[in-house]
């Protein structure tokens, strides 16, 4: 017989935005699941064995498995059911609640009969598929993540001379590990004019070791029959790569860091509408997505840049899945959110006039002093002055029940950068 | 020398040098850049994070760090002792790894619980 | 010698060679199938496009006609025993002007010829009607119900795995790089030092089969490989249609297609370049703007944003642009399979007949085997599952519950299934359960799979190859780590 579990809420993904919100439902007296496929609650934190989270939230300098491990034991303070090694495999939305569909070795098949659920599930790596490197198809291509996991939990070195494709952090992080085994990074190549990661982890991560950080250039070709080989490098002049001006650079290992995208699959089998500007679904003032009673955060909403903001947006969920759960009649969400000029996306999609609204941004532009201005129409709402933006780097705004009482109902809020 | 201050996303290049009234810094907005320069010129230090090896195989490494920079001329020293220790589970997040890891003053803390052994060994 | 002399030894598991063992396996014979390779398909078969053709692209008088048709309606049989991946999709070829509509009415009186049935040359209306996303310019076509797709390294792995359970032998990692005569034994010897002593012998060696015919001293042919460029775009793009979808075929290739594929996914390819290299599967930038352009013309909604991966295989074609396959004229007891390009998957199965036919032509005696199972038990899969079946699932084999591959989700169970299978390389484990061949490529999966693997073989993790040869997945332990030094000093 298949177990059939009627409960408050089921929050899948136990990964920093899915303990964040579910310990704040549980601490709320609400039931909760909190479902994940892998042994251990703590998600991707727990490969990411450098230091430099947590500053924001715990307001110290944390490892990633220090930062998971605080919220593991948080969540199992309260009385939160965790279900591990369980994979959820359909989400089927009914009047007043869905069906979670999970299934696992320990217990077989599981539905849960949630009022609301909160989309936790993170994102996954591009990699040599998406971006479409030519070349052969050897063996020692990775993405950072994976090598990463390799590296730092299962302890196998994957390579020992790498080219690293892209300079996400992730990339750069790898680069100071496979140094620190005693691996070669031969160079770090960015297709940009800049760097994608942070400044931190250009200086310790490349400049501690003398790495090459090519920027403006391509990898345009993969080598090697059975392993990695080589790749060909070239240098791009107006986006385009010169093959004249392209070198060869051997290695028997390249690791992708070329960005997340959230993974939302399971997201669609619910119907909620997914927004092509974050690859995540659109949410209203609640972080609610299109589907009733189904709510998201974390990287599964849009790809943050501090673990910290995740955790801040989880916990302003879970809080908001209290509040549905309690029939707290919230106001409508009346004024559609725009991104104007430089910026890229802005989260949550909606919000309320009068109601007191937190807001991340993801610029286009590096600028040094640039103007942040939030416009309704031609009028303004807020404006900030920024010492300096970078796509690199989330813009995180809070507008006070005062601004956000002074909006129209009915016509955009759009956030540009001047 | 010249730096790049990570102290905040402003990332001032800062240039250090040293005279006979003692190290100068320019180009840094705030003080805590010229602490860094400073810092950086004199003293460069950097948090060592690890794995190392356990005598468990569901858990065959746990993470540690040394619980306050290092010099950046003692990191290698460190990692290598790192690679050649073995631990036995269960250990606890913020539990002593070593003390006075290599004559550094830094102790290696674990920076994860991982829970007592199922036998077997690492690969 | 290392093993009692076999009545046929098959040169190369690719899909001739895998369906040839499969139908001698009904006959009291001892059978070896020979694959340098570290998996069956891992040569031509596995870059194959799947398409299981109507019949009508080549004239009557060709062996490919022939046996394409034969072989066409083979596969619901086939199917029924063996439950690999197949859908008759039916095909559809899309002409844009008056000129390639005549090419259209041609290739319509070529099948009428061969034997095609219900063929319909459609005006632009019907086209939309069956093909509704196609680009509004199409004029008109050739429509083929009989068309369809299977997943070509699926078929292939159930032919081997039917062949082996009824007694054929199959060895991996044997390279055939000599062969002499003693007495009436062929003996074939491997690179690795193995060797195999057969009566008879059939050259199913797809790119190599010159190489393989020149060291039985048997005819001399050249084959010319032609490369094929594919690109896989990921479930629920926009632009999946509902039959494969041909241009008006050029010269050398049936052109740039868009395919459905069995599994949800949608393909575009492929190109055909003539290769020097038989061994350059590599893609090239160039390319990828062509097939994109030429798929795009078909079915506006191809995008490139939609690509989960590309790879290119290699077509074994002969001057003569025919199959070559009969017994040698210089060798007795040889049978010669070579130049087996387009429609080889379709034709696979009628070859399998034919050359059976051959051994017999010289020979080879052929005594039906009493307890011959042409079946093979059905894969097990979560996919598509009602809750109830996966719980019945579950309870019968736990290791169903655990899901290693989230994309295409594959159960723990499916891939010791494989290992147990003898698949032990991560693409073999790929292409038998569909690990890794989602849209996050095995980003998720790759180190799970390598840790069954493990404990499944009692192997060490370095060991494991992507596919074979020096295509190790991770070089060293951690144990052999030492701190590199390489910044400037302070």
């Amino acid at each position: 017989m298949i177990a059939v579990k009627k409960i408050d809420s089921v929050v899948i993904g136990a990964g920093a935005a899915g303990m964040a919100a579910a310990e704040v439902i549980a601490q709320a007296g609400c039931s909760v699941a909190l479902v994940d496929r892998e042994e251990q609650t703590g998600g991707i934190l727990l490969q990411c064995i450098h230091n430099g989270f947590g500053l924001h939230h715990f307001g110290r300098e944390l490892t990633g498995p220090e930062y998971a491990d605080e919220f593991s034991e948080r969540v199992r303070a309260f009385p939160v059911e965790i279900f591990l090694e369980t994979t959820v495999v359909n989400i089927v939305p009914h009047p007043g609640f869905s069906r979670v569909i999970t299934c696992s070795a320990l217990h077989g098949v599981t539905v849960f009969e949630a009022t609301t659920i909160v989309l936790a599930m993170g994102c996954r790596e591009r990699n040599r598929g998406t971006i479409g490197i030519p070349g052969t198809r050897p063996s020692g291509v990775f993405t950072a993540g994976l090598a990463q996991r390799l590296l730092n939990i299962e302890g196998y070195i994957p390579g020992r001379r790498a080219v690293i494709i892209g300079s996400g952090d992730i990339g750069l992080i790898m680069a100071r590990r496979l140094t620190w085994v005693g691996s070669e990074v031969a160079a770090v190549v960015e297709i940009l004019p800049h760097p994608s990661g942070l400044t931190r982890n250009i200086v310790q991560c490349l400049q501690d070791f003398s790495i090459p950080l090519l920027l403006s250039h391509a990898v345009t070709q993969i080598y090697g029959k059975d392993r990695v080989e080589g790749v060909e490098v070239a240098p791009l002049e107006n986006g385009v790569p010169v093959a004249e001006k392209a070198r060869i650079v051997a290695c028997d290992t390249v690791l992708l860091s070329v960005g997340l995208i959230p993974e939302n699959e399971l997201s669609c089998t619910a119907g909620v509408t997914i927004s092509p500007n974050t690859g995540g679904p659109v949410v209203d003032h609640r972080l609610q997505t299109s589907a009733a009673g189904i709510f998201a955060c974390g990287n599964v909403l849009h790809v943050h840049d501090l673990v910290d903001f995740v955790t801040e947006e989880a916990q302003r969920c879970g809080g908001h899945v209290v509040d549905y759960l309690r029939n707290k009649i919230p106001a409508a969400a009346s004024v559609a959110v725009e991104a104007g000029a430089n910026i890229k996306y802005v989260t949550p999609n909606q919000c309320a006039a009068g109601t007191a609204q937190h807001f991340y941004l993801r610029p286009l532009v590096i600028r040094e002093k640039a103007k942040l201005a939030v416009m309704q129409g031609q009028t303004p709402v807020f404006s900030r002055n920024l010492s300096h933006v970078r796509p690199a780097e989330m813009i995180s705004i809070d507008l006070d029940n005062k601004i956000m009482g002074g909006l129209e109902l009915d016509r955009p809020l759009t956030f540009s950068i001047r | 020398m010249e730096y790049v201050c990570i102290v905040c996303p402003n990332g001032c290049r800062l240039t250090v040098e040293p005279t006979q009234e003692g190290v100068v810094v320019k180009g840094h907005k705030c003080p805590k850049g010229e602490a860094y320069g400073r810092d950086e010129f004199i003293d460069p230090r950097r948090v060592v994070t690890a794995a190392v090896r356990t005598s468990d195989a569901s858990y065959p490494f746990a993470p540690v760090k040394s619980d306050r920079p290092v010099a950046k001329k003692d990191v290698d020293a460190v990692l290598r002792h790192l690679y050649r220790l073995t631990v036995d589970l269960p250990v606890r997040r913020g539990a002593m790894c070593c003390t006075d890891c290599c004559g550094t003053g830094a102790s290696i803390v674990f920076t994860r619980t991982l829970p007592p052994s199922s036998g077997g060994g690492a690969p | 010698m290392n093993q009692s002399p076999f009545d046929v030894a098959i040169i190369g598991a690719g899909v001739c060679g895998a369906a040839i063992a499969r139908t001698l396996s009904a006959y009291r014979l001892r059978v070896v199938l020979l694959e340098k390779e570290a998996d069956v398909a891992f040569g031509v078969s596995k870059a194959n496009s799947g398409i299981i053709h109507a019949g009508f692209h080549h004239p009557a008088t060709s062996l490919k006609a022939k046996l394409e048709i034969q072989g066409n309606l083979m596969f619901e049989k086939l199917y029924y025993e063996l439950g690999f991946p197949f859908k008759r999709v039916g095909v559809l070829v899309v002409a844009f002007s008056e000129e390639e509509m005549k090419t259209a009415a041609h290739l319509f009186s070529q099948g009428e010829e061969n034997g095609v049935a219900d063929l319909e040359l459609c005006g632009a209306e019907r086209v939309r009607a069956l093909e509704p996303k196609v680009n509004r310019d199409a004029v008109g076509g050739l429509y083929a119900p009989g068309g369809g797709i299977i997943e070509p390294y699926r078929f292939v792995f159930a032919l081997v795995e039917c062949a082996i359970a009824n007694g054929c032998v199959l060895s991996t990692g044997f390279d055939v790089s000599a062969v002499r005569r003693q007495r009436e034994y062929f003996i074939l010897a491997a690179r690795s030092g193995r060797s195999v002593a057969a009566r008879y012998a059939v050259n199913a060696a797809g790119l190599h089969a010159d190489a393989v015919s020149a060291m039985f001293g048997a005819e001399q042919f050249t084959i010319i490989p032609r490369k094929g460029e594919e690109y896989l775009l990921d479930r629920g793009a926009e632009a999946f249609p509902n039959h494969v979808l041909f241009p008006v075929p050029a010269k050398k290739s049936k052109g740039i297609l868009v395919i459905p594929t069995v599994e949800g996914t949608t393909m575009v390819g492929p190109t055909a370049v003539e290769v020097e290299d038989r061994e350059d599967v590599s893609t090239s930038a160039s390319n990828l703007k062509a097939v994109f352009a030429h798929a795009k013309h078909l079915m506006p909604s191809v995008s490139r944003r939609d690509i989960i991966t590309s790879f290119a295989g290699m077509r074994p074609a002969l001057a003569t642009g025919d199959f070559y396959i009969a017994v040698s004229k210089k060798v007795p007891r040889l049978v010669q399979v070579a130049g087996i390009q387009s429609p080889g998957l379709t034709a696979s199965p009628a070859i399998g007949e034919y050359v059976k036919e051959l051994l017999k032509s010289c020979g080879c005696s052929l005594t039906e085997k009493p307890h011959f199972n042409p079946m093979l038990p059905k894969i097990t899969t979560l996919r598509d599952c009602s809750p109830e079946a996966m719980e019945q699932i579950i309870a019968h084999n736990p290791q169903y519950g655990n899901i290693i591959c989230r994309c295409e989700t594959v159960s723990e169970a499916q891939i010791v299934e494989a290992i147990r299978k003898g698949h032990v390389t991560l693409d073999g484990i790929k292409f038998y359960t569909r690990a890794g061949m989602g849209r996050c490529q095995g980003g998720f999966c790759t180190y799970k799979i390598l840790k069954i693997l493990a404990r499944e073989t009692g192997k060490k993790m370095t060991e494991f190859t992507k596919r074979g040869g020096e295509s190790v997945i991770v070089k060293e332990t951690l144990s052999a780590a030492l701190p590199r030094t390489r910044g400037a000093p302070p």
